[in-house]
């Protein structure tokens, strides 16, 4: 099982910002990498974005506070602080627990 | 008791002050916190150097789920090495970038919990294959066990090792170039003192015949050696070079087989050792350069002798093997470490010889063999169970397909039909083919007398030796003489010039390396001296090549002769009669 990538037909496009190496950050890459590999890994287009690494995409994207989950697609943009740990965070905000389809092999 | 509190009150009070006022200054690191054991600092700016170290340096710094092997944190160095943004790169497995040949590795670096060091190769995002190594420690977080690697990139670190390994060689070449001179100089000097000692003892007027022959055989064993040794110096930078020109014809390898044999015989009759030889009961037809063949035979039955010792075995078996023919060499004798038989090839590479072997070699023998065999497009391989277990050379030849054997066949026809024409092959058959030219070219009765060993009932010739080496001229002249000659000495073009004119000779035994004009020069002018049409000058050259041989003919020599050269080759160029403009008669 690989990784979402661009090339397929992506429905969800998801930005997580993370500060560096800091155990908060490494929770939350480990929790939604897990979540949108296991949901919808050939739909889903996701950027992990180290904000002391890419300080232009904090400009970009006006990130305030890490980590931070946003869902840029589809509209409306939605996003969370905090609390990335947790699956039931991450499922609700990206909104997959309203898609029909049923979940792919856990 | 109470003034006490108020002290210690009023210090930490001041410390704070202090403390407030150093960080609204900007001028603080961190605030330590300290809940029971953990202790925690609050400013971010004393780790801050140590996250930029690691943002910043030239490794690779990865930290990996220890369970699923994600990237939980790259720097930017590794996602360059990767070719993958650092976006894309974070929340991946490690696994996905690694090479599939190297999945142990990668999983030995991500599962282990204890330092580990493994060198893999990352598969890029353009498909390139980038080695590196990787070193991986595990790191205890309050979010769980993580393993942090560092990679570093192998490829400059290859590059220098191959540098590194190109520069040993070199000076292991230097080194193995300056023991070859020194061994050189060894091997030369060694035939010398006995030349010279025979040499002084034969002023002695007490000699017996027997001692006196004692001292020729001596003198002429020794210069034979001497040749032979330059000889396989000229080859192989002939080989080298890449001038050596193989001239080949199409002949039966038995009589190449006959000829190496003949040469090599001496070497096994007084040692005790056997020599089988197994040939095929047909001729074997192979188109090669029968000269060199020969020499590849002579090479592999002496370095077989040589590392022989008493009581052993050599077998020589010449047989075919599909469109190959093979001549094989085998002996029972010392046989050759493994590590040693990639080098066995290799010029200048010598074994200690079997002890009493005065006759060492220049360790050319063998890659000679490799190189001539080459040329014929041929194999040669060396197997050997070990020190003595014996060793086994076979070389492989292409038996020529049918067209190219006739072609050649006919060009070597046309070659002896045409003498003096360019494209001939070296040193020794050149000497060999003047002969046969000037044989071709004689008018009369040098059939007849080549094949006469004693040619008492000569006449007597007058004969002009011309050479600056005095030692050389003398030995020449008293040989000549020696037949019943007549011969004069010069030692410059000039003097020969001068004494030419007034003495006639039959013949002119001319050096091409004189000090006061070019030998071509002087056969040149002599050619235009009237009276001398009969003259028949030979020229007397320490090379061999085409060239030399092409340019002593064009100036008027009737033969070229390659020095050290033999009474009896003498004699016989004494027998040759200058040809006149008509063709030879046949």
């Amino acid at each position: 099982m690989t990784l979402p990538s661009q090339h397929n037909e992506t429905r969800y496009r998801v930005r997580l910002y993370v500060a560096g190496n800091s155990p908060r950050s490494q929770g939350a890459i480990r929790t939604v990498a897990r979540v949108c590999e296991q949901l919808r890994a050939d739909e889903i287009d996701l950027e992990i974005i180290d904000v002391y690494q890419q300080v232009e995409r904090v400009r970009a994207d006006r990130v305030f506070a890490v980590p931070m989950l946003v869902r840029v697609q589809p509209g409306p943009m939605r996003s969370m602080i905090g609390g990335l740990s947790h699956d039931e965070n991450v499922i609700s905000t990206l909104g997959l627990e309203l898609e029909p389809e049923p979940r792919g092999p856990p | 008791m109470k003034d006490d509190d108020t002290q210690t009150l009023r210090d930490r009070i001041e410390q704070l002050e202090a403390a407030l006022a150093a960080a609204s200054a900007g001028e603080l690191d961190a605030v330590v916190l300290q809940d029971g054991h953990t202790v925690t600092y609050s400013e971010a700016s004393a780790e801050r150097p140590y996250r930029l170290m690691v943002e910043q340096m030239a490794e690779g710094a990865l930290t990996l789920d220890e369970v699923t092997g994600r990237i939980l944190y790259s720097n930017a160095a590794f996602a360059g090495m990767t070719g993958r943004l650092l976006e894309r790169l974070l929340g991946r497995r490690f696994a996905e970038l690694v090479d599939p040949v190297h999945a142990e590795a990668a999983r030995e670096l991500v599962a282990g919990v204890r330092p580990t060091r493994r060198d893999l190769e990352l598969v890029r995002a353009d498909g390139q294959a980038l080695p590196v190594a990787a070193s991986a420690v595990s790191v205890e977080g309050p979010a769980g066990r993580v393993r942090c690697l560092v990679i570093s990139d192998l490829r400059e670190r290859r590059r220098t090792e191959r540098l590194r390994r190109s520069e040993r060689e070199l000076r292991d070449e230097a080194r193995r170039t300056e023991e070859f001179i020194a061994m050189l100089g060894h091997e030369l000097r060694n035939p010398l003192a006995p030349i010279r000692h025979a040499a002084e003892l034969l002023t002695e007027a007490t000699l017996t015949s027997e001692q006196l022959q004692t001292l020729q055989a001596t003198i002429v064993r020794q210069t034979a050696h001497l040749k032979r040794l330059v000889d396989d110096l000229l080859d192989i930078a002939r080989v080298t070079r890449g001038s050596l020109k193989l001239d080949r014809r199409p002949i039966d390898l038995r009589e190449t087989v006959d000829a190496a044999l003949e040469a090599a015989r001496s070497l096994f009759t007084p040692r005790g050792r056997t020599l089988e030889v197994v040939l095929p009961a047909e001729p074997l037809e192979v188109v090669v350069d029968g000269v060199r063949l020969t020499q590849v035979v002579t090479n592999l039955l002496s370095n077989a002798a040589k590392f022989t010792d008493q009581g052993g075995h050599v077998l020589l078996a010449v047989d075919t093997d599909g469109g190959d023919v093979r001549i094989i060499v085998e002996d029972d004798g010392r046989g050759i470490e493994p590590e040693a038989l990639s080098t066995v090839f290799d010029p200048f590479v010598r074994a200690a010889a079997v002890r009493g072997d005065s006759m060492g070699g220049l360790g050319l023998g063998l890659a000679l063999v490799k190189r001539v065999v080459a040329l014929h497009e041929g194999s040669v391989d060396v197997a050997s169970g070990g020190s003595g277990q014996g060793t086994r050379f076979v070389v492989k030849l292409p038996r020529a397909p049918a067209g190219s054997t006739e072609e050649d066949a006919v060009r070597a026809v046309s070659a002896r039909a045409r003498p003096g024409g360019p494209g001939r092959g070296d040193t020794q058959r050149l000497s060999v083919a003047s002969i046969d030219d000037a044989v071709a070219r004689a008018t009369t009765a040098s059939q007849s007398g080549a094949s006469e060993p004693e040619a008492s009932s000569e006449v007597p010739h007058r004969v002009l030796v011309c050479d600056d080496n005095a030692d050389a001229a003398e030995m020449v002249a008293l040989l000549v003489q020696s037949r019943g000659h007549l011969a004069e000495v010069s030692a410059t073009g000039t003097d020969a010039l001068a004494r030419a004119e007034a003495m006639r000779p039959s013949f002119v035994l001319l050096d091409i390396g004189l000090p006061d004009m070019s030998g071509y020069d002087v056969a040149r002018r002599l050619r235009g001296i009237s009276g001398l049409d009969d003259t028949v000058i030979v020229a007397l050259t320490g090379y061999g090549q085409d060239s030399d041989r092409t340019a002593a003919l064009e100036a008027g020599c009737d033969l070229h002769l390659v020095k050290p050269v033999t009474g009896e080759r003498l004699f016989e160029a004494l027998r040759t009669r200058r040809a006149r403009q008509d063709p030879p008669t046949t």
